[in-house]
């Protein structure tokens, strides 16, 4: 078995599973090592995953090839989400697609906590736009749904239109 | 529920067995979840507790019926959590007796020694009554 997963820091949404299957033999079990933690860059507040945001990672990185979703310091107490009802809800739900099925998740942009010598640290957010541009966030976000919500954080004025796959949000 | 639980220890026991069936996945079980445990939060969160062969070995029994595949249990960092012959276990040096702030706890700090303590006395204690968590 290899595990892809970040160091501790945050959950990371963008691991590239395609990559890693076609690189390693068939033989070789895969597993998408999911983090306790979650935040889109380091500087910010450290807090933990949720149900919702644990089913959203499991099913993106199902949806590209892990065999196994591998749960790092999801523990029966303490080193363990803020709910029990949740790492239970984990448990029997968020290693198929299919008990995924039909579940609200969510998909967040959160960044890599680890890099090579000589290799650049990489955040997505935060972001500057000026006035007059835009820029564009890609997400894994595993099989196609029929609703999505996007929510965006910003300081200042908001954005003047936001895209979802290129269609306009309502 | 008995018979599940007792296959799910025997499984675990047998790492051959387990990488038989990750090599082979099939059905409904071809992707599921592996989950870790380390090698010190068991240890510190049953701290005081009076711990017997069936209650350490009814750790895994949480995860019988669950899509959880495989339990990775780390079983050492620079020190073992268990009696080992070969390297240090971490209460090497440890006084059971002693506070939280005794000589081999000097170098963790201040804010940690407690968990440390109760991590090190746990493990200490199951060793003492040769009750192996591994």
């Amino acid at each position: 078995m290899v595990v892809v997963t970040p160091f501790w820091a945050s959950i990371e949404t963008d691991m590239p599973i395609e990559l890693w299957r076609r690189l390693l033999p068939p033989r070789v079990t895969l597993a998408a090592g999911l983090e306790l933690l979650i935040r889109p860059y380091h500087a910010y507040a450290i807090q933990k995953n949720s149900l919702e945001t644990v089913r959203g990672a499991a099913a993106a990185m199902l949806e590209r090839g892990a065999d196994r979703v591998y749960l790092f310091n999801y523990m029966d107490s303490q080193t363990a989400m803020e709910r029990a009802e949740d790492t239970k809800a984990v448990l029997n739900e968020c290693g198929k697609l299919s008990t995924l099925a039909g579940k609200t998740r969510r998909h967040v942009a959160t960044y890599t906590d680890t890099w090579g010598p000589d290799e650049a640290s990489a955040a997505l957010l935060p972001k500057s736009v000026g006035a007059g541009n835009w820029f564009a966030l890609r997400i894994a976000t595993g099989p196609k749904v029929s609703r999505a919500e996007v929510r965006l954080g910003c300081e200042g004025p908001a954005p003047a239109e936001l895209r979802l796959n290129g269609v306009k949000c309502q | 529920m008995e018979r599940s639980i007792l296959l799910c220890r025997a499984f675990l026991a047998l790492p051959a067995a387990v990488a038989a069936a990750a090599a082979a996945p099939t059905g409904d079980r071809a992707t599921a979840l592996g989950l870790n445990e380390d090698n010190s939060h068991y240890f510190f969160t049953r701290a005081g507790e009076r711990l017997d062969a069936e209650k350490v070995a009814g750790f895994i029994d949480q995860y019988s019926g669950t899509q959880v595949r495989e339990l990775m249990l780390s079983a050492n960092s620079m020190r073992t959590s268990y009696a080992s012959e070969v390297w240090d276990p971490i209460w090497r040096g440890y006084d059971a007796n002693g506070p939280d702030d005794q000589p081999m706890l000097a170098s963790t700090p201040a804010a940690s020694r407690e968990g440390s303590h109760k991590w090190i006395h746990t493990a200490w204690d199951l060793a003492q009554r040769k009750i192996d968590p591994q």
